[in-house]
């Protein structure tokens, strides 16, 4: 039997949209001093017949595990960009204040617009809004996230 | 495996693509291997090629799709990975509908071709890095 493969295949060099959104999350953790626990859930879905990898964002309150809140999901496929957000109409009129009519799909096509994206989503009113919710339900009073 | 041979000794495109197939998994430590499914909602039943990463809940890329007329032509469909359809086009000039491959050995050298593009080392090297991070994560 011939071999038409090359020899080896390696990986390749660079951040993943998922380990920017960890590192991102993981501040938000710390802000809040871990009363709002950010937990980032990966998996695959099928789109459109092919394969995304999916990664949401839960808020979640350590000491109340029944509370938690899907703030956004990211998308993408083998290719780690475009990147797509699906964030909720408020969010996405804080992100994008100018775009007119009902979206909640937004395309980010490299590492260098990913990471103003993420900061306007976790620096956002609605960010703080929603985070606030949850650290009155820690019995904290609405504190919001301090930037 | 099963060796469908043809009349004039030609290997079956479909043997050919399965032994292939096979041979991925060994170089990427089974993280990434690749995988035949027959479509038969076609006639002639359509093949398709896909890479499958295991660790990520076997996440499933189609590179291209085959089709062919007993044994050959082989057609070619590149329609779900464009920019592998562009990569080939740039070596061997542009085709109408699908690429034909009208021999076992032209089969074989298009085969060549696409596991030796950038776009399939970008594509598998993805899929190992994802995998990896992946697994560190559900670990952690």
């Amino acid at each position: 039997m011939k071999d038409l493969w090359l020899n080896k295949y390696d990986k390749v060099a660079g951040k993943t949209p998922g380990s920017i959104l960890e590192k991102q999350a993981a501040r938000l953790g710390e802000k809040t001093k871990h009363q709002v626990e950010p937990v980032v859930e990966q998996s695959r879905v099928l789109l459109e017949e092919e394969n995304s990898l999916w990664h949401r964002l839960l808020l979640t309150i350590p000491t109340r595990p029944m509370y938690q809140y899907g703030h956004f999901t990211m998308l993408h496929s083998a290719d780690f960009y475009p990147v797509f957000f699906l964030v909720d109409e408020e969010m996405m009129r804080e992100l994008q204040p100018g775009r007119i009519g009902r979206h909640s799909l937004l395309r980010v096509e490299s590492e260098e617009e990913l990471q103003p994206v993420l900061q306007g989503i976790f620096n956002s009113k609605e960010t703080e809004r929603v985070v606030g919710l949850l650290q009155a339900q820690n019995g904290n009073g609405s504190q919001g996230v301090k930037k | 495996m099963s060796d469908l041979q043809t009349n004039n000794n030609q290997r079956h495109p479909l043997t050919i693509l399965r032994e292939q197939a096979s041979l991925l998994g060994s170089k990427t430590d089974n993280v990434v291997v690749a995988k035949v499914i027959e479509d038969d909602s076609y006639d002639p039943p359509k093949y398709d090629f896909y890479l499958i990463a295991i660790p990520l809940e076997n996440f499933h890329h189609r590179l291209f799709s085959i089709q062919y007329e007993i044994p050959y032509p082989v057609f070619f469909d590149f329609r779900k990975e464009k920019k592998l359809e562009q990569e080939i086009e740039e070596k061997r000039g542009k085709w109408k509908w699908e690429l034909p491959a009208y021999s076992e050995e032209e089969f074989e050298s298009i085969l060549y071709e696409i596991f030796h593009s950038e776009r399939i080392k970008k594509v598998i090297g993805s899929l190992l890095t994802l995998s990896e991070e992946f697994v560190a994560e559900a670990g952690s």
